[in-house]
């Protein structure tokens, strides 16, 4: 079990450099040098490579269309990156030799801060200092309650994909200790669909949170 | 003799056991009631099961949250005790 939690690989001056970062560093690499390829000569009669990430942008535009109507567009460029960046780090997993980035709670806790400061950035540049009026809904009384809602909100989000996650490449790992051959295998695949449906959730959660915090 | 630290470990590891065991009760039986009226709604309403598949795996992956939540509080007893640290 020693693939658990990320492990030190490299120092940097003096700051210790995990798995994580590496693999983390590694898959924006990936997703941006892709999109850069594929974007670059943009034709009418799009090549493979434009073709399948154009199916890509479009699935993931009608999803944030379907929940959060026209306006959403405004927040598709953050919500399709999320969704992207979670869902290749939660496959990378069944890669062996690399690790998910999403079983470090380092990089949950990251992305669930990120979705909390985002939606209370999209909320003030939305409606100006009245967004802070909805602290005190329904009635002043509720202050402390809808502070400690803000905070739970990332806790649970963050704890959700790590444990997701987590849970899953310590079974698949389990399983590999108990019988090597052949049996790990569907287990592994389950685990692309969990990752799939995580990290459609997290994108979900992260749509709820921004349409509420934008709401007039 | 049973050392202070001995207990702890053995308190620990049963905690753990027992914090993922019986936090799958609760999740397993909303899930199992969401996926029966999900699959009567379907029956009725075979043109809608994209849609009410979709829902239901949306709100059965975030019923299982709260298992997970479990499942990080058992984690946490077994690989980052903070109470074996302290004796």
């Amino acid at each position: 079990m020693e693939e658990l939690g990320p492990v030190v690989v490299a120092e940097f001056y003096g700051l210790p450099v995990t798995s994580t970062v590496v693999m983390s560093t590694a898959l924006s690499g990936f997703i941006a040098v892709i999109s850069f390829l594929s974007t670059r000569h943009l034709q009418a009669i799009p090549g493979r490579l434009q073709n399948a990430l154009e199916t890509v942008v479009e699935l993931l535009e009608g999803l944030v269309e379907d929940n959060m109507g026209e306006k959403g567009r405004l927040y598709f460029p953050f919500l399709g990156t999320l969704f992207l960046y979670i869902l290749l780090s939660n496959w990378m997993g069944a890669v062996p030799g690399l690790k998910s980035p999403t079983s470090d709670i380092n990089v949950t806790v990251a992305l669930a801060v990120i979705v909390l400061l985002a939606s209370h950035a999209y909320g003030l540049s939305k409606k100006g200092l009245a967004h802070l009026h909805h602290f005190l809904e329904p009635m002043p009384l509720f202050l402390p309650l809808n502070i400690m809602e803000e905070i739970t909100k990332p806790l649970s989000l963050a704890f959700r994909l790590f444990g997701n996650i987590t849970g899953e490449h310590i079974v698949v790992a389990v399983l590999g200790l108990i019988v090597p051959l052949v049996v790990p295998v569907p287990m592994s695949l389950f685990g692309l669909f969990t990752g799939l449906i995580q990290a459609l959730v997290f994108t979900m959660l992260a749509m709820v949170y921004i349409a509420q915090a934008t709401e007039e | 003799m049973i050392t202070a630290k001995a207990l702890v470990l053995a308190v620990t590891i049963l905690s753990a056991a027992l914090a993922i065991g019986l936090g799958t009760i609760g999740p397993g039986l909303g899930q199992g009631m969401a996926i029966s009226r999900a699959v009567e709604g379907i029956a009725r309403q075979p043109e809608a099961a994209d849609n009410i598949r979709m829902t239901m795996l949306i709100g059965i992956a975030i019923i299982e949250s709260l298992t997970i939540y479990a499942f990080v509080i058992a984690l946490v007893l077994i690989f980052a005790n903070p109470l074996v640290a302290r004796l």
